[in-house]
């Protein structure tokens, strides 16, 4: 771009002031107050439009309205921006190219200077001009701060530390940087705790609801208990009269009736109970005729088991004592027998052989009486229990004996059988007796006997005594007759008597009063209460979870932000920084004069020149040089920022320059002019 | 037959049952043959007494039956006004109950809110009987939402021809399957979080001839917004008189949102203009510059724009607002970097 008219028709100062800048190097060296600024700020009102924030001081003095004009060239065409800017209304703006003859058709939010220039209105002021006190601060700590920013950002009044500074205070806000823990977590745990608060207040809700049913239902029960507590108490009136006037007619008819005897007689009653004792004693023989018999009857049993455990059913007496004989004679045959043999022995020894055969024979049929029969009683006492004939005698006698006693319970069986036989029929004749008597009487029991004699007894009792008087004072139980007509005056008849409905009564009596305790003290405002106060916190709750949700937005957004920030850093660090470096290190030895060419960056963007005598950083140095090294890096960051060259306007920038240093500047701008337009305005001569 | 349906009138102050008497009114110069009330007839189940006493009167002196499904807002438990409503006026149970509704071939079917929460589904396994025309009158969300939801299958499934359904504020309908979907939002803006027009609906059912929905309106005030773009404005009396030529109609509350890049801060102005219309006025307007000129630029700012413009140009739509917002930030904190 390349300035070619400047007209201020009204501009602060400067009224229909006009400039018509050369291509190269313009040097206009005027006193101050010139306008200098004034017409800095012209150039961007005419290419960004009025911004109040930075040109409301350069309303024009007289009050009107401002105005201008500005021509320049840009890629072979010329164009000219008029603007005027009314009171009121819209600002009037024209933008034409004086070349095709024709009008650029911006928006309005669009501004020219953005358009053919590519920069923001700020960043435009920053590049396009230096100004006297854009250099001041070089001679403080600024300069260092403003390289650092500059190598950093390409701008020097912007620092990435205090952009990231600035997100990440966004990011506390919700969570601290590093740490598990901020105020999002607290809010989320605040959050739990009201969740938690919010489900006991409406169990606490819901026990009140309870509670509310409750008393509703006892306030619709208490009203029917009273009605029936009333209706109760008005029929146990009614009933009291009603049981006076049957009690009266009851008195009535006593004194019309004489009493009536019992229905059975007293005779039959006395001979009921004769019958009835004679009976209990028959049955108590019989059963004790029938138990004897059945002791004798085992006791017979038990003796003929003892007969049949000697075994001697098969053996006589008469077999026995012919066997004790038969056994004597057989020992004396066999004794003779013996004798003849030995006789016949000895003959046969002295005589003839012959008589041995008679010795053996004798021998022989001696040995066999003698032990046969022997042997035969053996066997016989084996066989039933004996081991000698004594023995056997012995046990025979006493089986004779076990007979006896046998007999002798079978004659006594017989004698107890005929007794029980007896009193059975003793005690089924009393039955008999005592059946028809029951009959007859229709008394079944002593106890119903009884009970006739009590009859007897009140009878005859009342007969003695004055009965009527006795049963009608019984009647009427310490009240007076005329107490019982007042009672019963005028009595419906209740079916129920009074005791009955006093009965019911008081059960009713008593639900009623189990109902009042069960009366609940319950405030109804206390539902309401709790009510309100959830809802108050629902209402919160919802609030606060979207806070929280509008919070960890925010802060994905921070993180987001810082993370495109860092990178952009990085970008810069690693494309832009050493760039300016190297640029700016030749735009200061061209105004150094080679003394100074080189410019370091490190990684803080501390800024070291080196000279032949050693590196050191920049604010180490005069502050002339600390001065060109600024202008150097203002000067390459305006060529690096946009692909157009921009015009520059220098406001005196070397005024603090010593004079050989100044005309050093001043042949570095001409060399500057080569490449672009500049405005440099001075009060030196 | 005809019925009014509408829902959510939220009363609350004795003033507010005056919206109810419109409804009513209505009711009667349309000859409907019933009043249907979707939920939320009350604020709280604690009406104060003269705000119980003035809906008591209003509804015993209803034009035609009411038919009311009780809220979250005044859950049948809770609200015992619903305990003693005069003759003529229907609170349905908890159950899915059917109204007694003398409309031959007509089914009304109801159901109301047991508590402030509930997350039942009372259209599960429930079907209206065939061979009518079967409306529902209750208070849920469709398809979606945690309060009383039913699903767009199970109002399918349902066989009602039409189904009332308040809760949600914002009005709308649709078709679902064969059944009319009514969600008739409230009748009434109340503040500025319900602004726009807001209806009751007359709706003419015939077993035969199925349903039509005409929307009327009762509200004797609207909350209206009306943005107002500032691009062009370059001073405060540029931006005063941007503001005063916005026309709005009687009966409607107004606030101003202001938009696009005003030459200076709008706030004066703004102040200005509240104090002599007794508008409110939101200002979301941007001074600063559009992004798409700091792209260009090769400073921090500009490399921090190509990564967000970069990412946005490319990212799905749900993610957008996230990455405007981070964009929007990193932005500020470069300006609050400035020196």
């Amino acid at each position: 771009m390349k300035l070619l008219l400047l007209e201020a028709v009204r501009f602060g100062k400067l009224e229909n002031f006009t400039l018509e800048p050369k291509e190269g190097l313009n040097t206009y060296r005027h006193p101050n107050e010139y306008g200098k600024t004034t017409l800095i700020f012209f150039i961007y009102y005419m290419l960004y439009g009025y911004d109040a924030r930075l040109l409301k001081s350069y309303l024009p003095w007289s009050g009107a309205e401002p105005e201008g004009r500005l021509r320049f060239e840009q890629e072979g065409l010329i164009w000219e921006i008029r603007r005027r800017r009314p009171a009121r209304g819209a600002e009037k703006r024209t933008v034409f190219c004086l070349t095709t003859g024709q009008e650029l058709a911006l928006s309005a939010r669009e501004q020219p200077g953005a358009h053919f220039l590519g920069l923001d209105g700020e960043t435009f002021l920053r590049s396009f001009c230096i100004t006297q006190g854009d250099l001041l601060f070089s001679r403080t700590n600024g300069l260092d701060i403003a390289l650092k920013n500059m190598s950093a950002t390409g701008d020097e009044n912007v620092s990435f530390k205090l952009a990231e500074d600035f997100l990440n205070k966004q990011h506390t806000k919700y969570m601290y940087r590093n740490k598990n823990q901020g105020p999002l977590l607290e809010r989320k745990e605040a959050l739990a705790a009201a969740r938690s608060q919010y489900r006991e207040l409406s169990d606490r809700l819901e026990r009140q609801l309870e509670l509310r049913r409750q008393w509703e239902a006892l306030e619709q029960a208490l009203p029917a208990a009273e009605e029936q507590l009333q209706s109760l108490s008005a029929l146990l009136k009614k009933a009291e009269a009603s049981d006076a006037q049957k009690l009266l007619s009851r008195l009535d008819a006593l004194r019309q009736e004489p009493p009536a005897p019992p229905k059975i007689s007293k005779e039959k009653l006395e001979e009921w109970e004769q019958a009835f004792a004679l009976r209990q004693e028959a049955e108590a023989a019989r059963k004790d005729a029938e138990e004897e018999r059945e002791r004798l009857s085992d006791r017979l049993r038990l003796v003929s088991e003892s007969a049949e455990q000697f075994g001697f059913h098969a053996l006589s007496g008469r077999d026995l004592e012919r066997l004790e004989k038969g056994s004597g004679g057989a020992i004396a045959a066999g004794i003779l027998l013996l004798l003849l043999s030995a006789a016949g022995l000895a003959a046969g020894i002295f005589y003839n052989p012959v008589f041995y055969a008679a010795a053996a024979a004798g021998l022989c049929g001696g040995l066999l009486l003698l032990l046969l029969p022997s042997a035969a009683r053996r066997r016989i006492c084996h066989a039933y229990g004996a081991a000698t004939p004594r023995q056997l005698s012995e046990k025979w006698a006493r089986y004779q004996e076990v007979l006896a006693r046998r007999e002798e319970c079978r004659a006594e069986l017989e004698t107890a059988s005929a007794a029980a036989a007896e009193r059975k029929a003793a005690d089924q004749a009393a039955e008999a007796r005592l059946e028809a008597l029951r009959r007859e009487t229709r008394l079944l029991t002593p106890e119903e006997v009884r009970r006739q004699r009590v009859e007897w007894g009140v009878y005859e009792a009342a007969l003695a005594q004055n009965t009527a008087a006795l049963q009608e004072q019984a009647l009427l139980n310490g009240r007076s007759r005329a107490e019982l007509e007042a009672l019963a005056a005028g009595a419906e008849t209740v079916e129920e008597s009074a005791e009955q409905i006093r009965r019911r009564l008081s059960r009713a009596e008593e639900e009623y009063r189990a109902l009042l305790a069960r009366r609940i003290d319950l405030n109804p405002r206390e539902l309401e209460r709790l009510w309100e106060e959830q809802a108050a916190l629902a209402e919160q709750i919802k609030e606060e979870e979207e806070a929280i949700r509008a919070g960890e937005e925010e802060l994905a957004a921070v993180q987001k932000s810082l993370a495109w920030l860092k990178e952009a850093n990085e970008e810069m660090n690693a494309r832009f920084a050493p760039r300016l470096c190297t640029l700016a290190g030749e735009i200061l030895a061209r105004l150094t004069d080679g003394k100074y060419q080189t410019l370091w960056l490190d990684a803080q963007y501390g800024i070291t020149l080196k000279t032949p005598e050693g590196a050191y950083p920049v604010t180490a140095f005069s502050a002339g040089t600390r001065d060109a090294v600024y202008f150097s890096f203002r000067m390459a960051v305006s060529s690096l920022l946009s692909d157009t060259p921009l015009p520059m306007v220098l406001d005196d920038p070397f005024s603090n320059l010593d004079a050989q240093r100044r005309a050093e500047a001043e042949k570095l701008l001409e060399s500057a002019g080569a490449e672009r337009q500049i405005l440099y305005f001075t009060c030196r001569t | 037959m005809r019925f009014l349906a509408t829902a959510d009138l939220h009363i609350r102050k004795k003033e507010d049952a005056a919206l109810l008497a419109r409804i009513f009114d209505r009711a009667r110069e349309a000859g409907c043959g019933a009043v249907l009330i979707g939920g939320d007839l009350l604020d709280s189940p604690f009406p104060p007494p003269e705000t119980a006493s003035a809906l008591m009167r209003l509804l015993e002196a209803a034009p035609c039956p009411v038919f009311i499904a009780a809220g979250n807002h005044d859950p049948l438990a809770v609200t015992a006004f619903y305990r003693s409503l005069p003759e003529g006026v229907y609170c349905f149970p908890e159950e899915l109950t059917a109204a007694p509704l003398s409309a031959p071939g007509l089914h009304l079917f109801g159901c109301s809110a047991p508590r402030e929460q509930s997350d039942r589904r009372i259209l599960a396994g429930f079907a209206a009987p065939e061979g009518a025309l079967n409306i529902l009158l209750a208070h849920g969300q469709v398809d979606g939402g945690d309060f009383q939801p039913i699903s767009a299958q199970e109002l399918a499934e349902s066989r009602f021809q039409l189904a009332v359904i308040g809760h949600i504020h914002k009005g709308g309908q649709r078709r679902i399957g064969g059944c009319h979907l009514l969600v008739p939002g409230i009748p009434e803006g109340r503040g500025w979080d319900e602004t726009g027009e807001k209806w009751v609906y007359l709706i003419d059912a015939e077993p035969e001839g199925g349903v039509a929905v005409e929307p009327v309106s009762v509200a004797e005030r609207t909350y209206r917004e009306y943005p107002v773009d500032l691009t062009g404005c370059a001073d405060s009396g540029a931006i005063l008189a941007a503001l005063e030529a916005v026309s709005v109609p009687p009966h409607t509350e107004a606030r101003l949102i202001l938009t696009g890049a005003p030459g200076e801060s709008p706030e004066a102005a703004a102040r200005v203009y509240t104090e002599r219309t007794g508008r409110d006025v939101k200002d979301r307007s941007d001074p600063s510059l559009s992004v798409e000129l700091l792209r260009g630029q090769n400073t921090l700012q500009g490399a921090f724009v190509r990564r967000a413009l970069a990412e946005l140009e490319t990212a799905p739509p749900e993610e957008r607002p996230l990455l405007e917002e981070a964009l929007r930030l990193g932005l500020a904190a470069l300006k609050e970097a400035r020196l």
